[in-house]
């Protein structure tokens, strides 16, 4: 069996705050096959983000980071120097941003934009590189793209900025793609254009796809596994299928009947909300981080480690409930 | 549209808000030398909700929502048309006048409250610029119908989560027991668990206080679920309006139909939803002056962007369509 395109274990990464040392991921992991997607769903401060901000190396600098397993393509970097870690960053993995206006320069045109990963690392001519972000930019779908190269990003749409961020992370030929929340900013026409034009390239070029989301919409429309991060760990993942069919987690349940979905719930009913709030992470937290705000917690929930139950049909649930393995093959 | 009232046993309900034919234009110069080019923000708006009812708009960024809404709550005058609430004519009333008949409750609730002043004296605020007494009781009274603990009369905006400072928002709406509430995008800006808590709360609000509501969205499911009416909008006017249940399992309106099938449902197995490839992006100014949706519509002949589309009239629902036979075909 070859390595996973990616695989992380036992991340923590911990910033040090006024207040004391906020412990934001706890022992997070993740495991990506090439060209497969993970949604990696969750509220708010779970710790999505900064998953995606560890594994591209932007994490702050005060951060500390700790990793059992950092691998990709089955080279583990846990333990070795950030720097081998810093030289896969925009060639072996590229991240796109909620905000398309943040992550583009209004200073610099597109074409130069675009082609300053590829003269760096491929050391391409200038036409050369031009004749690339041509064809890329053609693929994603910007008509006329020869002529754009020339342009500023004010010049572009909303969904159009988003599909140059597109462009530009997959020009160097990534093999793993980190998306973050990359169409909770446009209009739901376009985001489904936008999902296609992702779907699409991700056939093409064999992509691993980490996708990360709040919209559990999103994440059944192109997941293939999901897993659900709470309070920086994550708490429960699966095949897409299983885990909407049977959610095995109390929070995921929770999630999942919080939304209202036409056909599903009934209009004007009250929705069932989640009571309480995410613990504060400051000083870190023990036993599962859900237990103040579960019906089902018991003595057995404060203390660590939790157990972690897998399921045959792929992925686990940390949760101390005895009954799970009835609940999903 | 409205039926010959003798044909009834009892005269419709009298609208509690009554937005008449409200058109807004910009002059927009586009570049710093360009020619100011006029903008139809809204183009013509007319929207009526019943007493104790609630009306849905939806419609992607740019199409009017908004700056119909701050036309509707008095915050912005219109070109021409006028806003009647309970008879009254708004803009002919004084501001002290017009603040007990329609407040707003905004997306970003964090951007909404001082965050130097005290939430006990945000919620009072209203009270006190319009001369009320009793105004600490009056603000606890609020908070504790809104489900914000009194102990948090005296905790700034900062202390408090997300949907906390929501609660403190809607609180000040009410404090001063106005007829119509807007709600602009109420939830847009909070995580699901807790989104369900404060639809919940806007639910039970109504319900008890006869509250009448304009909810403004993007998210269709959420819209439909608060909603017993829902009007849609494209670049500045309505393009159809019905009941909440008819207008998402039976869109007729090309736009309604585009919009309500790129809604992505949280139930995995469903194919992303198809988009028309090369539409051009919605903008304003190339929006011809009759049906501004002809250019992305597949069911669109050369004459319909020539003349506004007409009103085809049903049972409970109106929409604007040059070719409705063609669509429903």
């Amino acid at each position: 069996m070859t390595a996973p395109l990616l695989d992380i274990d036992d991340l923590h990464v911990t910033i040090p705050t006024d207040r004391g040392d906020l412990h934001a991921l706890r022992g997070a992991g993740l495991r990506l096959e090439s060209g497969k997607t993970l949604c990696l769903v969750g509220e708010s401060g779970c710790g999505k983000s900064l998953t995606a901000m560890s594994l591209m190396g932007l994490l702050p600098r005060k951060a500390r980071q700790s990793a059992g397993r950092f691998a990709l393509m089955g080279t583990d970097y846990a333990g070795k120097a950030p720097k081998a870690w810093a030289n896969l960053r925009g060639r072996d993995m590229a991240m796109i941003f909620q905000d398309p206006n943040q992550s583009l320069n209004p200073t610099m045109t597109v074409g130069v934009q675009m082609t300053e990963a590829l003269r760096h690392f491929e050391k391409l001519s200038k036409a050369q590189a031009e004749d690339r972000a041509i064809a890329m930019l053609d693929r994603v779908g910007i008509a006329d793209p020869r002529s754009r190269l020339g342009q500023y990003p004010h010049q572009f749409s909303g969904g159009q900025r988003q599909r140059l961020m597109i462009a530009s992370a997959l020009i160097g030929r990534p093999k793993l793609l980190i998306a973050d929340e990359p169409t909770t900013a446009l209009d739901v026409t376009i985001q489904a254009q936008i999902l296609q034009v992702i779907a699409e390239l991700q056939d093409e070029l064999g992509l691993g796809l980490l996708l990360i989301t709040h919209d559990l919409g999103v994440a059944a429309a192109i997941a293939d596994d999901v897993a659900v991060m709470y309070a920086g760990r994550v708490i429960e993942t699966g095949p897409v299928a299983q885990l909407f069919a049977v959610p095995a987690h109390p929070y995921t349940q929770g999630l999942m009947v919080a939304i209202p979905v036409p056909g599903r719930t009934r209009p004007g009913t009250p929705l069932p909300a989640i009571s309480g709030r995410v613990p504060g992470l400051i000083g870190g937290v023990t036993g599962c981080a859900f237990r103040d705000r579960c019906a089902l917690a018991g003595d057995g929930c404060a203390s660590d480690p939790l157990p972690r139950h897998a399921f045959a049909s792929g992925g686990f649930v940390e949760c101390t409930r005895p009954s799970l393995s009835e609940t999903r093959p | 549209m409205t039926a010959p009232q003798t044909a009834q046993m009892t005269a419709p309900r009298q609208p509690m808000i009554h937005l008449r034919d409200l058109r807004k234009t910009y002059s927009v110069r586009q570049g710093m030398f360009g020619k100011p080019k006029e903008l139809h923000a809204v183009d013509g708006l007319s929207l009526e909700v019943p007493e104790g009812t609630t009306l849905g708009l939806v419609g992607e960024s740019g199409c009017g929502k908004s700056t119909a809404m701050s036309m509707a709550v008095g915050l912005l005058r219109p070109d021409s048309g006028s806003v009647s609430i309970g008879g009254h004519d708004l803009y002919a009333l004084p501001v002290a006048e017009r603040v007990r008949l329609i407040q707003p409750v905004f997306q970003n609730p964090r951007a909404a409250l001082n965050p130097v002043r005290r939430i006990g004296d945000l919620v009072g605020q209203p009270l006190r610029l319009h001369g009320g007494r009793d105004i600490a009781r009056k603000a606890r009274e609020m908070m504790d119908r809104v489900g914000l603990p009194t102990r948090l009369f005296d905790a700034y905006p900062g202390e408090l989560s997300g949907g906390q400072r929501q609660r403190a928002a809607i609180a000040r709406a009410l404090i001063l027991e106005p007829k119509v509430l807007v709600c602009d995008e109420p939830t847009s800006a909070l995580d699901v668990s807790v989104q369900a808590q404060v639809l919940n709360l806007l639910l039970e609000l109504k319900r008890d206080m006869q509250l009448t509501m304009i909810f403004v969205s993007h998210n269709l499911a959420v819209v439909e679920h608060v909603s017993d009416r829902v009007a849609v909008m494209y670049l500045g006017r309505k393009v159809e309006e019905a009941p909440a249940p008819a207008l998402f399992k039976t869109p007729r309106h090309p736009y309604s139909r585009m919009l309500v099938g790129a809604t992505l449902v949280p139930e995995p197995g469903h194919p992303l939803p198809a988009q028309p490839k090369g539409q051009p992006p919605a903008d304003p100014f190339l929006a011809p002056m009759g049906c501004r949706f002809a250019p992305r519509c597949a069911f669109a002949q050369p004459s319909c962007a020539e003349r506004p589309a007409p009103a085809i009239t049903e049972p409970a629902r109106s929409f604007w369509c040059h070719r409705p036979e063609a669509v429903t075909a």
